[in-house]
Order: structure tokens, then sequence, then C-alpha cells
């Protein structure tokens, strides 16, 4: 199957803190990758790479077959949702959505249609008008999970995206990414919900320290360790380091 | 405990300087520029304008006094945002903890006096020390007012803010607005070239003015007594109120209206769905400064500056072209438009550029439109002013250079200011020394592109009716600079992408 998303060497590093050291991944079409890791094993750093926000002190990041670098292009395809996303207050809920149909080059009219569609998905119909600043936090983050779709991508970069949502909405993230996947897209999905991947990922790269420590599918990362469940295996698998 | 809480505030406020050597230079030249500046306006005072010494006394009475009032507006209307200077993490962990209100705001009077000083008294010091040169003997007094005035400013802060903490928002704005207009008198007189002795024997400024440079009359001490026991005795009461509830982080909103207030302008409309991508961002800029109060912060700034510095004039320039001299400082000020924006963008819109930063040349087109929306705000501002000062004034504006002027002022601030954040890796306090950094640099900036506009400026045949190869210039000039600067915005883009990996 083809890579959506290849990350080959991948170094990274704060200063002295080494945040990533070597990390080599592939996301292939139709599959659900989810990055594990305590706190501070370097997911979201690999995410913020991927998406353009950082720039890797060495290795090569390619997607749909682009160099990042070399093109801001292959932004058309991603969707991208940050570990704690911050909105723009001063807009209503259907202004910030459009404001990102804009900017990702959604034509106006489909916008529209989209807008409305999230709207519906995400319970936000009635909070349209509503200034964003004015909403829940668990509402807020409804926004920021449906802004990753309004331009309906191929690849989701989703980092801890249930975080703060109920179920209800845990649910509705969930089949969107479903759905997304089945027509031919992938997701990196970047989390410590340990039950969650084990039952939505199909393949897991988990992280300690920066550096991969296995990769693969569920179910073989388990038979390796010798597991019961991937929270098991994750915890077998960080305490030997 | 007031001094645990001091303590932290101290160390919160100023942390950056503990752990950056950037920080720690980038704070001394700060210093220095603001130094140098102050003496040189008051070496220009003295030797443009005639101001000889303490000799002078008149003059030197109207610009102490001035500065009294702009150092009491500037309070109040920090009394009108909220008075008390709380960082988030005191809003999120110190106000909840089992502390008197009285001793957080005994910490926070303590904590302000600490922060006013660091950031004006060097420059008042430096500004009153070549004044009154060679005259210093006067130094001392002036400090002993110069601390009671600021001590008086806090407090009246805080008053606003705690009656506004109390429910009382619209009695604590509308108090504030009148206290600003009072506040005010003495420039609005000077302007107005009005004598009232009634007025300026009982006003406040004038009353620390006077005593600040030893010239006080009969009645100023007993006036400056009694002013401080109405204050004093007011605070102690203050004091037992409960204000922990809706405390806000004035520090880094002081210029903008706190986030659960920033649902402004809602008859604004921003219609995704219309005009081109660049006209789009244009717009979304322009509703942004609408409702995140920015815009209304920085009228408000440019008007006090703009008629305090409009009062000097008067004292000093009356015998130069009045409307020369209000063009050249209308021009001087218009940077702190873009500066303050700018400042404000930091705090409340930084965090935000994940979403353009996430699509493609989002980040460009959004800095692209950020460019226009300051450039479009500040020259028409520069442009109103120009028509209000020439009325004022009573001399035919000559509106074709005054708006090249405008604009080439406003093109190079605004990228000047929007170079500066873009540059910073990290969002700076709104209220803070870097504030002054942000404002200068963009001032300097300014006044260097300017240039060749100014003198064309100065010589009126040539402003009147400029030959068409000047016209041609004039044109060409803001228009490549425009160019190269935007140039400059759009190729630090990619840079900023990085910097916010880093903070965000």
């Amino acid at each position: 199957m083809e890579d959506l998303v290849r990350i080959r060497g991948l170094w990274k590093s704060y200063g002295e803190t080494l945040a990533v050291a070597d990390l080599s991944l592939s996301i292939r079409v139709g599959e659900i990758h989810g990055l594990l890791g305590p706190n501070g094993a370097g997911k979201t750093t690999v995410v913020k790479c991927i998406v353009g926000l950082l720039k890797p002190d060495k290795g090569q990041i390619v997607v749909n077959g682009v160099e990042i670098t070399s093109s801001e292009s292959y932004k058309t395809l991603i969707g991208y949702l940050p570990e704690d996303p911050a909105l723009p207050e001063y807009l209503t809920v259907e202004e910030f959505l459009g404001y990102l149909a804009r900017l990702r080059s959604v034509k106006p009219q489909e916008a529209k249609l989209r807008i409305d569609e999230l709207m519906e998905i995400f319970n936000l119909a009635r909070f349209k008008r509503e200034f964003i600043g004015s909403l829940s936090k668990g509402l807020r983050q409804r926004v920021a999970v449906a802004s990753a779709f309004i331009h309906k991508p191929k690849i989701l970069i989703l980092d801890e995206p249930f975080l703060g949502l109920d179920p209800e909405g845990q649910l509705k993230v969930k089949s969107m990414v479903k759905e997304i996947v089945k027509d031919g897209g992938a997701a990196l999905i970047s989390t410590h919900m340990l039950d969650m991947a084990e039952r939505f990922c199909d393949t897991v790269t988990i992280m300690y320290m920066g550096r991969e420590i296995i990769s693969g599918d569920v179910e073989s990362i388990k038979q390796v360790v010798n597991a019961n469940s991937l929270e098991e295996a994750f915890i077998k698998l960080v305490n030997r380091r | 405990m007031i001094k645990s809480i001091l303590a932290f505030k101290l160390k919160q406020y100023y942390g950056t300087l503990r752990v950056s050597s950037t920080a720690r230079i980038s704070t001394i030249i700060t210093y220095l520029l603001i130094m140098f500046s102050a003496a040189g306006a008051a070496a220009l005072m003295r030797s443009l304008y005639g101001i000889a010494g303490i000799e002078d006394l008149p003059r030197i009475l109207r610009v102490v006094a001035l500065m009294f009032s702009a150092l009491f507006i500037f309070e109040i209307y920090l009394g009108m945002k909220g008075g008390i200077t709380a960082l988030k993490s005191e809003v999120d962990f110190v106000l909840p903890s089992p502390i008197k209100p009285s001793t957080y705001l005994i910490s926070d009077l303590v904590f302000q006096l600490i922060f006013l000083n660091i950031i004006l008294t060097p420059a008042v010091s430096t500004f009153m020390a070549t004044l009154l040169y060679p005259d210093e003997r006067y130094l001392l007094t002036f400090f002993i007012v110069y601390e009671i005035s600021i001590l008086t400013a806090v407090i009246i802060a805080h008053g606003l803010g705690i009656l506004k903490v109390k429910r009382y928002r619209r009695a604590s704005k509308i108090l504030g607005w009148i206290l600003i207009t009072f506040m005010l008198i003495p420039i609005i007189l000077n302007v107005l070239n009005i004598q009232a002795e009634s007025i300026t024997a009982f006003h406040p400024s004038e009353v620390f003015a006077r005593l600040a440079v030893d010239a006080g009359e009969a009645l100023d001490l007993p006036l400056l007594i009694m002013y401080l026991t109405v204050v004093l005795g007011s605070y102690l009461q203050i004091l037992r109120v409960r204000m922990f509830s809706d405390v806000n982080p004035l520090l880094t909103t002081g210029f903008m209206e706190p986030s659960s207030r920033s649902m402004r302008f809602p008859h604004l409309k921003l219609d995704f769905s219309k005009s081109p991508l660049h006209l789009y961002l244009v717009k979304f800029h322009l509703v942004r400064i609408c409702r995140d109060g920015s815009l209304g912060a920085s009228m408000l700034f440019l008007a006090v500056f703009i008629a305090a510095n409009m009062s000097l004039s008067k004292v000093a320039w009356s015998s130069l072209r009045p409307e020369l001299a209000s063009t050249v400082l209308t021009t001087l000020y218009i940077p702190l438009i873009p500066a303050l924006l700018t400042i404000n963008w930091n705090v409340t819109e930084r965090m935000n550029l994940w979403s353009p930063a996430s699509s493609p040349n989002g980040l460009k087109n959004y800095l692209d439109g950020m460019l226009l929306s300051y450039i479009i705000v500040s020259t028409s501002f520069a442009m109103s002013f120009y028509i209000l000062m020439n009325m004022i004034v009573g001399e035919n504006p000559f509106m074709i250079l005054d708006f090249f002027l405008a604009l080439t002022t406003s093109i190079t601030s605004s990228t000047f200011s929007m170079i500066m954040v873009i540059r910073s890796r990290r969002p700076a306090a709104a209220l803070s020394h870097l504030t002054l950094l942000y404002t200068m640099i963009p001032m300097a900036g300014s006044m260097i592109s300017d240039l060749p506009l100014l003198i064309i400026r100065s010589l009126e045949s040539l402003a009147t009716s400029p030959p068409p190869l000047l016209l041609a210039f004039l044109i060409a000039y803001p228009l490549s600079l425009f160019l190269i600067l935007r140039h400059g915005i759009l190729s630090a883009s990619k840079g900023l992408a990085y910097a916010l990996g880093n903070s965000i």
C-alpha cells in the first residue's frame, strides 16, 4: 500500500534537550496510526514537524510524495488539530470555521455547506453565531475538532483529539476519522489514551524519551511482549527502558 | 505573606531576566534608548524651544504638570481596565488561596510602585536632570513629590478597579472618564491658550508640579495633604473589600478588552463567502482589532499623546510654524498605533496562529492582510488628526504632502512593529519594558524613513504645490518602501511558523 506520510531518521532537539531521535514511521492509505508514549516522549514534536510548525534538525518527512520543505502545497491535504488549541475568542463559531475554510482554499459555496454539515455533526448549530469566547471548554474543543475537517482533508494529524470531549463527541470524531480513512485517506493520532488506541488504531508507534521503542500493528505488539492489552504492553515496554 | 506574594509577582513578571541573556541584553538596550531619548527630548526643549533651566520656571511648570497629568491619566486608564495587576497564574492559584484581600492589595500596591518606577523613573530622571541642569538641587524635591504622585495614582487605579469588581462597572467607567477629563484640563487649557488660574490653583497636577520644582504657593502643601488624606482614607475602606472575583490579568491585557468582554461589535460581520482572500483577511484583521478593544485603546493613547505634545509645542514652539509642529508631532506619534496593535496581537492572537500556519501559504496571506489593515488604520488616523489639528491651529493643510507623509509613516511603522513581534520568540506582556522597545523602534524607524518628506514639508513653496517630478517621487517613495518592507515580513513568515511551534 502507498505511504501517505513517510518519516525517515527524524531528529529534533530544543537546545540541550533531545526531543526526537532517529524516528522513522510510515502511515499508509487507509490506516489509522497511533503515536503513543508517556509525557515528554516527543509525540507533539513529531506532529508539529509534520505540519510545518517545527523545523527538524535532521531527517526527511514526505507527505503524499512531496518532501515538506520543498513546498507548502501538502498542507491542503492535512487536517490538523493541536494538543491544546487556542481559538480566536473574538470570532463567532461560524466566522472561525469560515476563516479556516478561506485559508484552506475551500470555495465559498462549498464552505457554507460544509460548515452547516459540521455544525450538525458536532451539535454546534445553536452556537453558530455565538462568540467562541463565550463557549464552554468542551464546546470549544468541538469547534477545534470540527475545524480539522473543514476542507475534507486526506490526512488527519490529530494531537490528543479526545481531550475535553464528552463520549458523544469522541464517538463523532472517531466516525469522522474512519470516514476519511475509508475514502483513501489516513490518520495519525497522538494520544496517551491507550484503551482508545487499542480499539481505534490499526497500527501504533510507541515512543519513549524521543525514541521509537516499538512499531507495528496492535496485535503483533501485544504478542511480542506477551501482554493481554496495549496498556500492559506499553507499561512493560516503558519499564524495560 | 505580603512579602511572599510580592516576591512571587516580581519573580513571575521579571522571570525572563533570570533565565535569558537575550532578555537581559534587550532590557539594557531598551533603557539606554529610553534614557537617550529622554535626554534628547529635554535637550531639544532647552535649545530649540528656548527653555533655560529652572530660571524659565513658568514653562518648566507647564512641562512638569503635563507629565503628572499623563501619569494620572495612564493609571486611571488602568484602573478602568481593572487596576489590579494580577498575572494569569495569580488569578488561577494565588487569588483562590486563603489570603486576605487587603494582603493581596498591599502586595500589588508595592509591586506597582516598583513596576512603575522601573519603567518610568530612568526616563523621567534623565529628562528632569537635563531640563533642570545646572540646578540639580531641585531633583530631590522633585523625586519626593514624584513618588507621592505615583502612590496616589496607583491607589486611584486600585479604587477604580475595585469599584468595577464590585459590580459598579458603569460607575467605575463614568468616574474614570470624569477623572481623565479632569486630568486633561491643564493640557486642554494650554492647547487653547486659556489662562484659568482658579482651576490651575487647585488642580492636582499643577499642585504636584509647583511643589516638585520648589515653587509651591501658600495653599499647595495643605492641598497636597488634603488630597492624600482623601485618597489614603478611601484606600483604607477599599482594603476591606473582597475583590477576588472577576480580577483579570491586567499586565497582559492592559491595552485591550479582557477576553471575557471581547464580544464587542457583534454587528460587524465577517462574511467568509465574499471578497477575494486578501481583502477578506484585511477585513478579518479590522474586525479583530475592533472587537478586542485594541483600536479604541490606540485611539485614546494617540489622542492623549498628541494633545499633550501640542500643549508642549504651545509652551515651547510658539515662535515657529505651529502647523509644521503639529504635523511633525503627529508623524512622530502615529507609530504608536501599529505598535499598540502588534503588542495586543502578541497577547491575544499569536497563539491562534496554528490555523494559518497549518494552511498552505496561510501565514504569508495572514501577515499580508495584517500589514495592509494596520497601514489602512494608521493612515486614516493620521489623516484625521492632520485635518483636526490644522483646523485647531487654523492653517490651511498641505493635504497632498501630508497624505504621503502619513502613508510613509504608517508603512514603515507598521512593518517595523510587525517585524519586531514576528522576530520575538515569545509574547511579551502588554505592560512591560519590552513594550517601550516595541514602540520606540517603529518610531525611530519611521522618523528616518520620513526624513526626505519632512524636509520637503518644511519648504513651504514645494509643499504647497509640488512639481510633477516631486509628485512622482512622492508616489514612488512610499510604494517602494512598502514593497521592500513587505517582502521582509513575508520572508520572515517561515521563521514565525517555527517560533510558534516552539511556543504554542
